[in-house]
């Protein structure tokens, strides 16, 4: 790769080391990509194929969505990766190392101050805002697979709006668990009309896809299908009347900020049991930290926790 | 009065409702090979038609094509639906069509495993027509699932074993609740008890019986078990050859056979 | 005073029935040819003749499960008149349904069906509730001696001699303006007989016109007012 020499190598380690295009993908597969993004967000929750690429990954690295992102992004944006929540697990540091690379681009872990946003499991836990553009990686874009093996027929129920069998499937966890044990990959209703995998992201995050400013594209690399909820559409999550969709909720708050609303990954911290947990957006709880430390310090009220402690327990978690 | 002018007469019993399914001058060949020819019959609200013949006498082919699962070579088929609207089956949209299917009608396979989903539970089998209709309370599902249980004669603490672990005789009454939930006017049955033991067969068929009278089905039936066809059809349509050699009452084609084939069918696999 | 009443319930005119066997060489069997019968209400006509001469056959023809080949059967059914020899199954269902009941030798058993809720059966097929349906069948069926042991037991387990029975009281247990009866009284011992035959004459008050094979003199002599003697071929 260093073979290749050109005069702005070296002079920024942001700068393509070789002479590829923008991004990665060359114009033509970027502008095929596009026409598929637009006809995803003209119809909401409806599953897009595109003649995805090979890329220096394997399928399940989150293909698709760097194909989404490498189409939308732009040079000036900047660009933030999300694994599990966390932005420095080995997934989210070489797809945004990849992009730094192929692009050019500025690379974030703060979630207010990125334009893309590309998570495998997680949406962040600080509201989207408007002009931001959340990229889903996701494995098995089919809903219905579950309970239907055939693509031809998936196809035919989507087009006929004959979504019985998502409910099957529920119905199926409350006779099983007492309750609808799905957590994750939770199915979506979009816009009144297509039935919606979320990826792989935990049904507490669900409630956050309704009525985001943000535009939400999904991206399955293997399966070659692209799908959108454009900005301010409603998502609602499946569910009986008699056993309303809930998110999950802890019993104790996230160990190191001290967060009761967010989303908690349990740690196993030892050999004899002990367990915490704590937040699984890394960004959100170092955001929270950093403001109490601040208050605390000022208060003069001692030791809170400290930086040390934070970046222990993430290491451990990248475990 | 001339016989052919009574008979007109009485075709149209008063206060009755027209026929359900009208088929006339089916054909189906696949590719050079013959299906079936020339297949007329009406079918009236209520009514068990039993169709008989051996295998690869085209019993099938006509029960496929009158569900609409392919078109005919030629041929009509006009059902009239619940709202008294008459559809021809073959020009209906995907999407009509399989409304219909899912409530209107019914279809119970020979094999259970190709009418049920094995990996669902019985509770999920019996329930997805409803939720397919819209019902969006669990309890209620659930509830309907229990009654639907009873009926076919499965105890209620299997409501949420899967069918694969249900013996042969339950997989077939467990089928035959799922398609009757929804309250379907017109079920096709493709020898319900085809693959049956003899002592498991006599229970499904008096249940099949006591559920059709209950409930005013009207039925297509396929046997090639003339004594299934004579305790559940009213009316039968012998086939040979792709072709309708002889039909009527039902008691009448098999205790006076007038067609050659139908005699030899008759002595040959009713004894007694 | 109906002005109908004294008209015929069943009228056969012409009636022949031949039987070809295919399966034998195409053999022929004539059971009868060009008969001629009149019934009216309250009537019980005695079908009369040495066996082979085709009673049965005729029986069997009225009630339209023999195929005639030619001749008509035209039975007044409700307001209309019906000829069981052309008329469509429905047609002839329907004739059966409500105007014409038939009590033939055999008892056709219905698997796992209890003897109680066969009689019963053909109540609640007219509407009658389930309940009042069994209260009335277990009434003929005590009538009939049918220990109450046996009611909710299915019949194919039953003697020769129970199964008739059972198979009377389905018969009986409500109004057919046309009654068919092959051998009721058959295997049926004295005291039986006699309830029979004042089922028949029941019946018969009751404005139902009767034809029947009734091999004992005694019984035939008890109900019949006609006799139609049928000669063997």
């Amino acid at each position: 790769m260093t073979t290749t020499v050109n005069s702005a190598d070296g002079a920024s380690s942001n700068q393509p080391s070789v002479a590829y295009n923008f991004a990665y993908l060359d114009e033509q597969t970027k502008r095929m990509i596009r026409r598929s993004i637009l006809k995803a967000v003209a119809l909401p929750g409806y599953q897009v194929p595109f003649g995805g690429r090979e890329m220096p990954m394997p399928y399940g690295w989150g293909t698709g969505g760097i194909q989404v992102s490498a189409s939308v992004l732009g040079k000036h944006d900047v660009f933030k990766v999300i694994d599990q929540g966390s932005d420095d697990t080995t997934n989210a540091v070489s797809i945004r190392s990849f992009f730094a690379r192929v692009a050019g681009v500025r690379t974030t872990t703060d979630t207010e101050e990125a334009d893309i946003i590309q998570t495998r499991h997680r949406i962040p836990e600080q509201p989207l805002r408007e002009g931001q553009i959340m990229v889903y990686q996701v494995p098995i874009p089919e809903p219905l697979r579950w309970m239907e093996p055939s693509e031809a027929e998936t196809r035919t129920l989507h087009a006929l709006e004959e979504y019985g069998v998502m409910h099957v499937k529920l119905y199926e966890d409350i006779a099983r668990h007492g309750e609808i044990a799905t957590s994750f990959d939770y199915p979506v209703l979009v816009n009144g009309r297509y039935v919606m995998s979320p990826s792989p992201l935990p049904k507490f995050d669900n409630p956050k896809m309704n009525q985001c400013p943000a535009l939400q594209l999904f991206g399955a690399g293997r399966e070659k299908r692209i799908y959108a909820i454009p900005p301010y559409t409603t998502v609602k999550s499946l569910d009986f009347e008699d056993h309303p969709f809930a998110v999950q909720q802890w019993n104790e708050p996230c160990a190191i900020c001290g967060a009761t609303d967010s989303y908690l990954d349990e740690i196993i911290t030892d050999d004899a049991g002990g367990r915490m947990f704590v937040c699984s957006d890394t960004d959100h709880c170092f955001k929270r930290v950093a403001g109490q430390s601040l208050s605390a310090a000022s208060d003069e009220e001692g030791e809170f926790f400290t930086t040390e402690v934070d970046s222990s327990v993430h290491e451990r978690r990248k475990k | 009065m001339m016989p052919d002018e009574i008979s007109r007469r009485t075709e149209a019993l008063p206060g009755e409702e027209p026929a359900l399914l009208q088929v006339e001058g089916l054909s189906h060949y696949y590719g050079e090979r013959l299906g079936c020819r020339d297949i007329s019959f009406d079918l009236w609200p209520g009514e068990v038609l039993g169709i008989v013949g051996e295998s690869g006498s085209g019993k099938s082919t006509l029960l496929n094509l009158l569900a609409g699962r392919f078109p005919p070579s030629s041929g009509t088929i006009r059902y009239r639906d619940a709202e008294g609207l008459t559809h021809d089956i073959n020009s209906l949209s995907e999407a009509v069509r399989r409304r219909i299917l899912r409530t209107e009608w019914g279809f119970v396979h020979q094999h259970p495993r190709d009418g049920l989903r094995m990996r669902v539970s019985a509770g999920g089998n019996i329930g997805e027509r409803l939720m397919a209709c819209g019902s969006r309370h669990y309890g209620n599902i659930r509830s309907t699932a229990l009654d639907w249980l009873e009926r076919v004669e499965i105890a209620a603490d299997r409501i949420d074993d899967r069918p694969t672990a249900y013996s042969g005789g339950m997989q077939q009454r467990l089928q035959i609740a799922r398609n009757l939930v929804s309250g379907p006017r017109l079920v096709f049955m493709d020898e319900p008890t085809g693959g049956l033991d003899v002592s498991v067969q006599a229970k499904l068929l008096d249940l099949l019986r006591q559920l059709v009278r209950g409930l005013g089905l009207s039925v297509v039936l396929v046997t090639h078990d003339l004594a299934v066809a004579r305790l559940l059809a009213h009316r039968l349509i012998v086939m040979r050859r792709g072709e309708v050699v002889e039909s009527g009452l039902s008691d009448q084609v098999l205790d006076d056979p007038h067609h050659p084939y139908t005699q030899l069918l008759v002595s040959s696999i009713l004894q007694g | 005073m109906d002005t109908t009443v004294n008209e015929p319930v069943l009228s056969v005119r012409g009636l022949s029935k031949s039987f070809t066997l295919h399966t034998q060489g195409g053999t022929v069997i004539e059971a009868f040819a060009d008969l001629d019968i009149a019934v009216r209400p309250g009537e019980c006509l005695a079908l009369h003749g040495p066996s082979g001469a085709g009673k049965s056959t005729l029986l069997r023809a009225l009630y339209a499960n023999y195929k005639p080949c030619s001749g008509s059967i035209i039975v007044k059914h409700g307001n209309s008149q019906v000829d069981m020899a052309t008329a469509s199954p429905r047609a002839v269902l329907s004739v059966r349904h409500s105007t014409m009941g038939y009590v033939s030798q055999f008892l056709r058993v219905i698997p796992r069906v209890s003897c109680l809720d066969i009689v019963a059966e053909r109540l609640s097929l007219h509407g009658e509730k389930d309940d009042a349906a069994r209260e009335k069948a277990g009434e003929l069926l005590a009538r009939l001696r049918i220990p109450k042991g046996l009611w909710n037991l299915a019949p194919a387990t039953f003697s020769g001699g129970e199964q008739q029975r059972v198979n009377i009281a389905r018969g009986f247990i409500r109004h057919y303006p046309i009654l068919l009866l092959d051998e009721p009284t058959a295997s049926l011992d004295a005291a039986n007989r006699e309830t029979v035959v004042a089922l028949i004459r029941e019946a018969r008050s009751a404005g139902s016109a009767v034809i029947g094979i009734f091999h004992d003199e005694a019984v035939r002599d008890a109900v019949a007012d006609r006799v139609f003697t049928l000669r063997p071929h």
